[in-house]
This record gives structure tokens, C-alpha cells and sequence, in this order.
């Protein structure tokens, strides 16, 4: 970027602002350039720095660190630790405010992590740590963003979703989520270049905050970009906006709040300052919202946004696919890397890439290899990080955390520069394993959202978790949907789901189709459970801008939690395991699913008249579908299963040929000579006259006949 | 639903009967904050309540968020067996007070 035409006494405060990240963005780059040519020279240098620079901390003397002088040093003297080796230092540190026991450098905050069930992390943060932070979040991004699409933006407000409540601790120290501290820079300026107001960033309890973010961004039109700490709340609120937004409209016609969005009495008072009637805008906006949403409607309703800055990696991406329904093709996305409390692991290479390179001036990284079982003889450098091979991250960082075990999972996809690239894929601890398959969080988003593309719903959220008590033991899929699809059971959405989730991994088919692993289960959750989860999170403790809807529940709690909250009507099934035989629909076959039924009653009390006349029924039904339902040949998918009171069969026979519905078809006349009857319409009167029940559907494109027998 | 509210003092009961469900809770809702300001204890009964949705346990945490800066106490009064397992599953007993 040249900047150098540019004439600074006439731009406003926060265009000086965002210019001189703009122009540190160039050396930033430039170093980062340089750095990553020789990534271990200045990798090994910060390393040293930080061991010599905190030799007389307490955990510095513990450890000898004046007596380190090379990494293998340093690796035999300074044992890998996670959050427990640490927690009772920093509860001196914020209860008493103690110092020099972790690191010499200045701690300016405390970030609150999300742990799980427990009590949440203070992850110390200096201000070292928070340099580093500004220079890659903000004077990198600004100048990739200005380098591609100028420099106008600057005068804009833009879209901040993040939460910016901070509290305090004992020690006075402030504490709250990393990503409201990196949104500190803005300092009092946030409120003149954002366009959500207070009452959102910092949010009473009880205040609707989607409602506040959705109304001030819509009555400005020159938005340039949003920040958003996960790129999910930005799809939250273009989804509240397309669910409300005649409301919305309506409130900014008259400059009302409507009566139905929650707040405190104070907060709408507040905000009656800052509102007025826009009849105007409220025109142009219902024009917009009515024209629908088939159409990208962001440019419709924000012309000037074309950035969107947030974590899109991991769990995320799915998002992405789904705001881009929103957005326009020449929208950038800024998909921050590995980014945490404990520091930026990694950073984008370039605007819409997820693809992220490590950082050599960032912290100092060793990486324990998945598949070495926590052998701590094998942990690697980042220069012996193999491409394809999958790493839980150990950094050292600015704040005071030595050879920290991350729990996070990447794998290094190329090199840039001579530096590794990586992606994220799972939290370690996220990782399942009944019976030596093994299954993260990959494999079971993979299977949640093909299931939720073949059925068409809208997934909102789901998780996952190991039903141990069953025999066999099997995985249970837990669903919040919306325009859940009138023409589908449970069980068909449960079945392919199924068959998605077995897709994902060889080992995990094999068990399942063996009864190794039971076949996996789906229930549908009651709507806004997640939202509920949430704030049960929050009623303990958690920070709300780190909840995270929890994929995997390993916690008992969790599991009950959600389970109670099963929606009975989604879920409503007969209780019944099906079995299944799938044939060709070939005449030739009809003995195949005869002498399956024979097996299948063998063992159970069923007269030999019974038998014949189920077979009589089978028949008639087998052989209509071999004649009528395909042109040429195709398959028939036979379900049956036993229940009781009494004793019954009940038979599903299912085929994806001619839609044909036989019950239409009147009963004939049983009066008339044979040769004057119906040949078809025969075969259905004895099916009619031998089953106690017959039930037609015709559900996503198959023809479903059921039929029950009693005993 | 049903509400029934009764003043003793400045001490509320409310009996809710029925089922508080994704359509009734938002009633439910209204009807606690219509109430606001005029209390200082608040009892929710339950002896009639037969269902509880997820919609409805939000209420339950709103309202004692609400109430807490306050100080204001809130108790939930007779609890049948399939409620009551409800709020044991959820946690929710852990962060309401259910006698």
C-alpha cells in the first residue's frame, strides 16, 4: 500500500486511526516475509528471549531458566504442563495480585476461557502478548483489506457483534473474553465508528441484544465491514433479521421499540435517545425485504460491506457456506487462524483463504504428534512438521505459559515461505473411540450436515455423545432444527444419518455393521435449546461471548441436559427396530424374502395358517411392485418388525419407482364372473381380505405400503 | 395455561397450572413482569403443572436473573415428580431454589 499521497490534517480521528494501522501493515508484512524465510532462527531468538527475560520469576527459578541455553536445554529441563500446572499461580496473582511468578512482563487483563462444565480459565494476557494481538488482528488485516479494495472504507462505521463486557478481579486486573480486549484498541472511539450502541456491546442482563445489533446496522446503509468474534453470530444475525424483519421495519418507520423485544425498562429508555422515525430508510428496506431472500440481500441492504472479519476455521466453515447465501461473490472473508486466549497461533495468507501460516514472532511452538500416544520423546519443532500429518499444538507464549499443552489439534497443509502452514481440526479432547475407530468432531459434523442436505431442515445446532449404558455400546446425535420436512419419520432422517456418519470412516462402518458399535441414533431437541444451554452456561459463569454450542458432551450433566429436552412430538416413533432386506425387484427373488420371514418367525408363536397368509400378502405385494413400479428393474426395500398385544408383524414395503397409490383403487366386484374382474385389482382384494392393516405414503419420492398381520 | 396470583403482604405467589410450553411461555413471561417492582418475594407454585419446555425453563432463569440484583428471593413451590425431574436433569436445580 502507498500512502504517501495522502494528506493527513484532513481526515477525521478515526480515519488518522485505521491509516496508521493501514501503514504498520506494511512493515508487519514485510517482516513477516522475512521471518518466514528462516522461521527457525527467529523462532529459537523468541524462545530465548522469553527464557532469559523471565529467569527470575518464581517459575523461571523453579525451573533453572538462567541455566538454558538451547532448546534441547529448555526441552530437558521445563516439563509440558496445561491449565492445572498453572492455577494455583494465577490464583495468586488475581486474588492477591502477586507478581513476577509466571512471567516478568506487565499483565493488562485476564481472559476468560471457556473450560467445560467447570469454572472457567484465567488465561493471563500481557501486554507483549496483546502487541502481537494488534499487529496481526488489526495493522496486518487493514492492509490486505485496503491493498484490495482501497481505502474508502475508512470512513465508515462498521459491524461489531463482539461482546465487550469486561469485570474485575480481586487483584484489579481486568477480566473477560480475549476478543473484547482486542477490541480495546478503539478505546471511546467505538461508539462513533460502530453502529451497534453500548447497550449491545456491553449488555444488561435480560436485553435482546440481536434485536439492537439487527436495528442500528439496518438503519445505516454505509456499513464497510463487520467484526464478528465467531463468524456464527454474524449468520445469527442475518437470521434474525430475515425471521423479524417486518418488525424491524415497522420500529424504524416510527421510531418505536416494539413492545415484544425484551429489555430492561432502563435499556429502552436509553436507547429512545438514540432512535427516531426513518420513514425513508423503512421504505427502502421493506422494498428490499420484500423482493426476498433468494437474492443475496446484504449488498441490497449494505452496499459498501465487503469484509467479514471472525474465526471461520474448524467447526466454523459450515457457516461460511451459509452467509454467503446472504452475501455477494466479491465479499471478502478475513478468517482469522488458530486464535485463542493463550495467543495467535496462526494467521490467513491472504483474504479469503483458511488457509493460515505459523507466526515466528508469536510464541514459540513444539508440536506433539497424535499418533505418538503423549510420547514426549517424539515432540517436534516447526521445521520437522511434516506436511499431511496431524500435531496437537504445545506453545510457549508471551503471558507465562511454558511448553502448555493446547488440546488442539491441526495439521500442517504446506509450507509458506519455508514456514508450515496449518489447519485446525479438532480439540483433542474431542476425540471418541468405542472400538477403535475413531471419530472427531470432523467425522460428525461431516455426517450432521450431509444429513441435513439431504433432508433439506435447517440445522440450527447439534451434539453428540457415547451412550455407554447400551448394549452395544453407540453413538447418539442430538438435533436442533428448523422447516423440519412434513414428509419424513424420524426413523428415515435417523437412517441416513446413519449411513452419513459410517461414510465418514471405514473402521467405524465395519463396527456398526458388525453390532460391534450399535447403529447411531438421532432425537430432535425442543426449539432455542441451544439458546437455553446458553444461558444456563452464562447463569453459572461463563463469559457469553465463549459459549460454545458443545459438539461432543462427555459431561454427565451435559448429557442430561439435553436429553430432557428431547421434543417428544419431533421424535415420536412406534419404539420398533426394523429389520431390513433390500432386493432387487425381480420376480426371481420373491423366495428370498419368504424364506426370510420364515427365519424371522421361527422361534416365535405363529400358527401355520397365519404363516400362509402372510406369505399370500408378501407375494401379491412383492410381485406388484416387480411388475408396475420400475420400467426396467430397480430395488425394494422390505422393513419388518414384530410388536406385541397383541402379537402382530408389521411390514413396510418401499419402492423409488412410479408413484402408485393401490389403495385408490376401488375394491372389486367379488360378485362379478372371474374374467370379468380386474387381474390387479385382485392381488390387493387378498391383500385387503389377509391384512389386518393397510397404509399407503409416498414420501421423498418412494412409495411406502404398510401393512400389519396379527397373530 | 393457567396463572393464578395471589399477594400476601408483599410477598407473590404464583400458580401456574397446565403446561408452559414454546406457546405459553411467553404469557408466562408477561405475567411475572407485569408484577415487577410490587414484590419483594416471589413463590412459584407449581402444584398443577403437568409440562415444561425448554421455553419455559428460559423464563425461570430470566426471571431470577432479573430478581437477583435485587436481591429479591424466588422459590418454586410443589413440584411434581416428572418436573422435578426435569429440573434435576437440566441443572436447573442446581441454580433455582425448589422446595
Amino acid at each position: 500500500m502507498d500512502l504517501g499521497d495522502i494528506d493527513i490534517s484532513e481526515l477525521s480521528f478515526s480515519e488518522q486511526f485505521y491509516l496508521n494501522f493501514i501503514s504498520q501493515g506494511n512493515n508487519v508484512r514485510k517482516s513477516l516475509d522475512v521471518m518466514t524465510q528462516n522461521p527457525m532462527e527467529y523462532n529459537t531468538a523468541l524462545l530465548m528471549k522469553i527464557i532469559k527475560d523471565n529467569e527470575n520469576t518464581e517459575y523461571g527459578q523453579k525451573y533453572d531458566f538462567a541455566n538454558i541455553k538451547s532448546i534441547e536445554d529448555y526441552q530437558s529441563k521445563v516439563p509440558i504442563t496445561d491449565y492445572d500446572s498453572y492455577a494455583d499461580y494465577i490464583y495468586r496473582m488475581t486474588e492477591n495480585g502477586e507478581k513476577n511468578l509466571l512471567t516478568s512482563y506487565e499483565v493488562i487483563h485476564y481472559a476468560k476461557s471457556s473450560g467445560t462444565m467447570g469454572n472457567p480459565k484465567r488465561i493471563p494476557i500481557t501486554s507483549l502478548n496483546q502487541d502481537i494481538n494488534m499487529k496481526y488482528n488489526y495493522a496486518y488485516l487493514f492492509n490486505l483489506f485496503a491493498e484490495k479494495v482501497g481505502l474508502e472504507w475508512i470512513k465508515y462505521p462498521f459491524l461489531n457483534l463482539t461482546e465487550l463486557s469486561m469485570s474485575k478481579l480481586p487483584s484489579g486486573d481486568t477480566y473477560g473474553s480475549i476478543s473484547g480486549k482486542i477490541m480495546d484498541v478503539f478505546g471511546d472511539m467505538i461508539s462513533e465508528i460502530t453502529t451497534s450502541p453500548t447497550e449491545a456491546l456491553i449488555p444488561r442482563v435480560g436485553t435482546n441484544i440481536r434485536y439492537i445489533h439487527a436495528r442500528f446496522a439496518l438503519v445505516n446503509p454505509d456499513i464497510s465491514f463487520t467484526i464478528s468474534s465467531f463468524v456464527s453470530l454474524f449468520l445469527e444475525f442475518l437470521r434474525y433479521i430475515k425471521g423479524n424483519w417486518e418488525l424491524l421495519v415497522n420500529d424504524i418507520k416510527n421510531g418505536t421499540i416494539d413492545e415484544s423485544i425484551k429489555m430492561p425498562s432502563e435499556v429502552r429508555e436509553s436507547l429512545f435517545g438514540k432512535i427516531e422515525p426513518m420513514p425513508e430508510r423503512a421504505e427502502e428496506l421493506r422494498k428490499i425485504f420484500e423482493e426476498g431472500f433468494d437474492e443475496p440481500i446484504v449488498p441490497k441492504i449494505w452496499p459498501r460491506m465487503s469484509l467479514l472479519i471472525g474465526c471461520g476455521s474448524g467447526g466454523f466453515k459450515n457457516y461460511l457456506k451459509k452467509i454467503k447465501e446472504f452475501t455477494s461473490p466479491d465479499f471478502n472473508f478475513a478468517l482469522v487462524g488458530l486464535t485463542a486466549s493463550e495467543g495467535i497461533f496462526s494467521l490467513f495468507t491472504d483474504l479469503n483463504n483458511p488457509d493460515s501460516v505459523l507466526i515466528p514472532d508469536s510464541m514459540f511452538y513444539e508440536f506433539l504428534p497424535v499418533d505418538a500416544n503423549d510420547d514426549y520423546g517424539k515432540i517436534v519443532t516447526m521445521d520437522k512438521l511434516e506436511e499431511g500429518k496431524e500435531y496437537e499444538v504445545i506453545t510457549t507464549n508471551l503471558s507465562g505459559f511454558y511448553r502448555y499443552r493446547m488440546k488442539d489439534v491441526v495439521r500442517c497443509i504446506g509450507r509458506y515461505n519455508n514456514t508450515p502452514m496449518i489447519e485446525f481440526l479438532y480439540r483433542l479432547d474431542q476425540c471418541l473411540c468405542l472400538a477403535g475407530e475413531k471419530v472427531n468432531g470432523e467425522n460428525i459434523r461431516a455426517a450432521a450436515y450431509k444429513t441435513e442436505k439431504d433432508f433439506g431442515f435447517d440445522l440450527i445446532e447439534f451434539s453428540v455423545y457415547v451412550d455407554s449404558d447400551s448394549s452395544p455400546m453407540k453413538y447418539v446425535y442430538l438435533m436442533e432444527v428448523e422447516d423440519f420436512p412434513e414428509d419424513v419419520t424420524k426413523e428415515c432422517i435417523q437412517e441416513k444419518l446413519n449411513e452419513n456418519f459410517c461414510a465418514t470412516d471405514s473402521v467405524l462402518r465395519n463396527k456398526i455393521e458388525k453390532s460391534i458399535i450399535g447403529k447411531t441414533e438421532l432425537y430432535f431437541l425442543q426449539p432455542e435449546t441451544y439458546l437455553l444451554y446458553k444461558e444456563l452456561m452464562v447463569a453459572r459463569g461463563t463469559s457469553p461471548a465463549q459459549v460454545k454450542p458443545p459438539r461432543i458432551l462427555r459431561d454427565e450433566q451435559d448429557v442430561s441436559f439435553f436429553n430432557v429436552l428431547r421434543d417428544d412430538e419431533l421424535n415420536k416413533n412406534n419404539g420398533l427396530n426394523m429389520e431390513e432386506i433390500i432386493l432387487k425387484s425381480n420376480i426371481e427373488n420373491l423366495d428370498s424374502i419368504l424364506l426370510k420371514i420364515e427365519e424371522f418367525l421361527e422361534d416365535k408363536d405363529v400358527s401355520i395358517k397365519s404363516k400362509l397368509k402372510l406369505e399370500l400378502i408378501i407375494e401379491e405385494l412383492f410381485v406388484n411392485i416387480c411388475n408396475y413400479a420400475y420400467e426396467k428393474e430397480g430395488e425394494i426395500k422390505i422393513q419388518y418388525g414384530l410388536l406385541e398385544d397383541p402379537l402382530r408383524i408389521t411390514m413396510n414395503f418401499i419402492d423409488c419407482g412410479v408413484k402408485f397409490n393401490p389403495l385408490d383403487k376401488e375394491a372389486p366386484d367379488l360378485t362379478l364372473e372371474a374374467n370379468q374382474r380386474d387381474i390387479g385389482g385382485l392381488g390387493l382384494t387378498i391383500v385387503r381380505k389377509n391384512a389386518d392393516e393397510i397404509d399407503y405414503k409416498y414420501e421423498n419420492n418412494q412409495n411406502i405400503l404398510s401393512i400389519e398381520k396379527i397373530f | 395455561m393457567n396463572i393464578k396470583k395471589n399477594y400476601n403482604g408483599k410477598e407473590l405467589t404464583i400458580e401456574v397450572g397446565d403446561r408452559i410450553d414454546t406457546v405459553t411461555a411467553p404469557d408466562f413471561e408477561n405475567e411475572i413482569m407485569d408484577e415487577m417492582g410490587k414484590f419483594d418475594s416471589l413463590i412459584i407454585d407449581f402444584t398443577d403443572l403437568e409440562y415444561i419446555s425448554s421455553a419455559g425453563l428460559r423464563v425461570l432463569i430470566a426471571t431470577q436473573k432479573k430478581l437477583k440484583p435485587e436481591n429479591i428471593p424466588m422459590t418454586i413451590k410443589n413440584v411434581n415428580d416428572t418436573i422435578n425431574e426435569i429440573f434435576k436433569m437440566s441443572g436447573f436445580d442446581k441454580i433455582l431454589k425448589i422446595e
